[in-house]
């Protein structure tokens, strides 16, 4: 291109190709507008449920950048959930429900109950067999294929995997039934093993335990891959952060020296504490809680943080509202660097 | 001269990251004044600002699954609000005045210590900002605009540095000239 301006010294002083002080200085001290009435409500009611129905590629990668004049591209290709990977992530095929799809289960299940009742009432003492027969004997593909999200209230979901359960059992099709064969007694155990370690405490989330290596993490098989890539090699720090985790909405993780410092749970996780804290539990029950208790103000947000600890391990829920919002489990270190890694 | 961007706090982006809205919104919150300033540069207009921030925040809440913790979010984002600002000029090139940063009647640009500086500053500014091509706008909005080095700009901007520092010479000659004309 023919630029006028080459090769030239400035009347100004400035150095050809060198920034115009009073240029620089102008675009330095342009001060933004605010935005439009309304702008972070609309973006926070676009914003859909779950961070993503995939990942793009890391930040480093990025975005593909896009040249002026090039079309708008369409959505990116988004890759296929936790491709590959073991974790969490296979034990909730079940896509996340909003409000609403919860209402709509909700009333789902009332009405079998109510179908359920009814039948009972009417068939007579001769057919006994019929009425005691569980439901779930008609739809064994809903009762051990799916894992219910936690923060449920309806506690008859999960009784369905004993002979003994009831025809009022509520079992409905949280899940799209599956297509395949029903459920066989070894992948229920199976599944039921993996259940069992939702339950994240101070010891651990099953083998997993605070203190561990991402290598070590990994070995124990108890979720997938962690990223050992992620973490500082100068300092020790970074996430690491099994994609399943964090893509099933059930966990992420902070590494502080290398080592597991931190478990986060946010709402949508599946996880619960020993005594049953989810998120939505009510401040009160954190009385069930043992350990020492302090209470800070959330340093970014609104809320409370209470601290409660045992020794040099324990968790910190954030509380807002009188509901816990998130919790963690970690280190005492852990837990006193909200500012992760930065 | 190299600013770094605000960090991320690492447990609100883990919690971003495992589907919390709010920890998102507390992100983008923190960073939001410097995406206004990308996109307050780049459009020129608050409407269309507000509308590729939009795009942007939404793109990046899609795809907060597949960001790195040990990147840094504030220049991840700054790369996504870019592409939402190209977008959104391709989207409006048929738009009247797109560049109308001293039209804005609420909240006019600032520019300079004192009123007169504020009102000759925004006037020759805008009318040469909006003379640049977006490619070579983006180039000194991001080096001589926010401060960042030509390799974090070749970062944000997707190119490599050889051209950020090509674009940014011509749009600098450009915005020389233009000043010179507008003090005589």
């Amino acid at each position: 291109m023919n630029d006028p301006w080459s090769d030239q010294t400035e009347p100004d002083g400035v150095p050809d190709g060198e920034a115009d002080p009073a240029v620089t200085a102008a675009l330095a001290s342009m001060a933004p507008p605010s935005h439009g009435y309304g702008f972070w409500a609309t973006v926070e009611a676009r914003l859909p449920p779950g961070p993503a129905a995939g990942a793009l590629p890391p930040a480093t990668a990025g975005e593909p950048p896009r040249t002026p004049g090039a079309p708008p591209p369409t959505e990116p290709p988004y890759p296929p959930l936790s491709a590959g990977e073991p974790g969490l992530a296979e034990l909730s095929p079940a896509p996340r429900r909003g409000p609403a799809g919860w209402w709509v289960a909700a009333a789902v299940a009332a009405g079998l109950v109510v179908v359920a009742a009814a039948a009972a009432i009417i068939i007579r003492p001769g057919s006994t067999a019929v009425a005691t027969r569980p439901v779930a004997a008609d739809v064994p593909q809903t009762s051990t294929t799916f894992v219910i999200p936690l923060v449920t209230t309806v506690p008859s979901v999960t009784t369905t995997t004993t002979a003994a359960a009831p025809s009022t059992t509520t079992v409905f099709p949280v899940s799209p039934p599956r297509t395949t064969a029903p459920t066989t007694a070894p992948a229920r155990t199976t599944t039921t093993a993996r259940l069992a370690s939702l339950t994240l405490s101070p010891d651990g989330l099953g083998p997993l335990h605070l203190g561990m290596t991402p290598q070590e993490a990994t070995a124990t098989g108890a979720v997938g891959p962690f990223q050992p890539s992620e973490i500082n090699p100068a300092s020790g720090c970074g996430s690491a952060s099994p994609a399943s985790a964090y893509q099933s909405g059930d966990f992420s993780t902070l590494f502080l020296n290398g080592r597991l410092a931190r478990i986060y749970v946010s709402a949508g996780s599946r996880l619960r504490t020993p005594q049953g804290i989810v998120v939505g539990t009510a401040l009160s029950r954190l009385a069930t809680v043992p350990g020492t208790r302090t209470e800070s103000p959330e340093p970014y947000g609104a809320g409370t943080n209470v601290d409660i600890l045992t020794g040099d391990t324990g968790y910190q829920f954030t509380v807002e509202n009188g509901v816990v919002t998130t919790w963690s489990v970690g280190t005492k270190a852990g837990l006193d660097t909200p500012e992760g890694c930065a | 001269m190299n600013v770094a961007t605000a960090p991320a706090r690492l447990g609100n982006l883990e919690q971003a990251r495992g589907g919390d809205h709010r920890a998102f919104c507390v992100l983008l919150r923190r960073q939001d004044e410097r995406m206004r300033g990308l996109a307050w540069k780049l459009l020129g207009d608050t409407e269309r600002m507000d509308d590729a921030l939009q795009e942007a925040y939404l793109k990046a809440w899609r795809s907060i699954g597949g960001f790195r913790a040990d990147a840094d979010f504030g220049t991840w984002l700054y790369r996504i609000t870019y592409n939402a600002c190209m977008d959104e000029l391709r989207r409006g090139a048929a738009r009247p005045a797109p560049h109308a940063w001293h039209d804005t009647a609420d909240q006019p640009a600032v520019f300079g210590s004192g009123p007169e500086a504020t009102v000759v500053a925004s006037d020759w500014v805008s009318r040469l900002l909006a003379s640049l091509p977006a490619d070579q706008r983006a180039a000194v909005v991001l080096v001589d605009g926010e401060g960042f080095d030509n390799k974090a700009a070749a970062d944000i901007l997707g190119v490599a540095v050889g051209t950020v520092a090509s674009r940014l010479s011509r749009a600098r000659a450009t915005l020389r000239a233009g000043r010179h004309e507008e003090d005589r």
